[in-house]
């Protein structure tokens, strides 16, 4: 055992061991098994969501609307998590890594709490009858959830959560008397750029 | 006197593969033995050669579970191989500040 012998050399290779501790306990926490692929099918169903209630003449600012609004984003949202939760299988799978690990785990227990919080919220804007708070609610909470998602997944999902955040927040206050145009630039096109950068480029 | 850097470094941490499984452990608390494997790029039988070695330390507790019908190995770093590891790193970073 003499490679941290006082001299120059070996107080590099301590130097370097340290590094390399660094480095591990940063991989370590890194969760890998997202697929670009699956996010831009989220972007997609959004797009569908978006022209299912146009086509359908429904509206977030229209109360009388709430179960075809209901129906149609419930089985977006659905579908979405199923096909998500599906890829990152999947994924584990091809890698031979378990899909449910302690990892999992704390990035499922980091995301839960806003999930929850926008459940609770949507529950609220139901059955009060404030449907127009519902693409906002949903951008905020989502955003919240992401930036859980983000702390294991790297900083693009960082800075996808912040852009659904600003969207929410700007949603709003500003525009939420657009809620199809803001669901469909937010959960439709937030998530094609995320899903086409990450199949681009899957490490950056 | 002192003792050196060298001689106050843990000798069970101090091999390659062993500091990278203590490193990993740090930061996640259990990992899978596949994700172990992974991380590492060691073989099945490398690993579990370190492993038992931490393990006799009691740095480490080793958990196999089924998972369906998946037999799963969970790795738990101890209270004690976690100080250990602290110490660990404490003293390369006095031997790195000496220069």
């Amino acid at each position: 055992m003499t490679k941290y012998e006082d001299d120059p050399a070996a107080v590099r290779d301590a130097s370097r061991d340290l590094v390399r501790i660094r480095a591990l306990m940063e991989r370590a926490t890194e969760y890998s098994h997202l697929s670009g692929v699956s996010i831009l099918l989220s972007g997609l169903l959004a797009a569908a969501g978006v022209a299912a209630c146009a086509g359908a003449g429904v509206d977030f600012n229209l109360p009388a609307h709430v179960r075809t609004l209901a129906r149609i984003w419930g089985a977006v949202f659905a579908l979405a998590a199923v096909q998500g939760v599906g890829f990152s299988i999947a994924n584990a799978r091809r890698k031979t890594e378990p899909a449910w690990s302690p990892l999992t785990r704390q990035v499922v227990v980091a995301m839960l709490p806003a999930l929850f919080t926008g459940a609770a919220l949507t529950g609220y804007a139901l059955e009060t009858g404030q449907l127009d708070l519902l693409p906002p609610c949903w951008m905020l909470a989502y955003g919240s959830s992401l930036m859980g998602l983000g702390l294991f997944a790297g900083w693009r999902i960082r800075m996808a959560a912040v852009a659904f955040l600003a969207l929410g927040a700007a949603s709003l206050f500003l525009w939420k008397d657009r809620g199809l145009v803001t669901m469909l630039g937010s959960f439709g096109g937030l998530h094609l750029v995320l899903g086409a950068w990450m199949l681009w480029k899957p490490r950056a | 006197m002192e003792a050196s850097g060298v001689s106050r470094l843990n000798a069970v941490i101090h091999e390659r593969a062993r500091l990278g499984i203590m490193s990993v452990l740090a930061a996640r608390s259990a990992l899978t033995f596949a994700e172990l494997k992974a991380l590492l790029d060691l073989t099945d039988g490398n690993l579990s050669v370190h492993l038992r070695i931490l393990e006799e330390a009691g740095y480490v507790s080793i958990e196999k579970k089924f998972i369906g019908r998946k037999p799963q190995t969970t790795v738990k770093v101890s209270k004690k191989g976690r100080l250990a590891f602290e110490h660990y790193v404490e003293v390369l970073e006095e031997i790195v500040k000496r220069k």
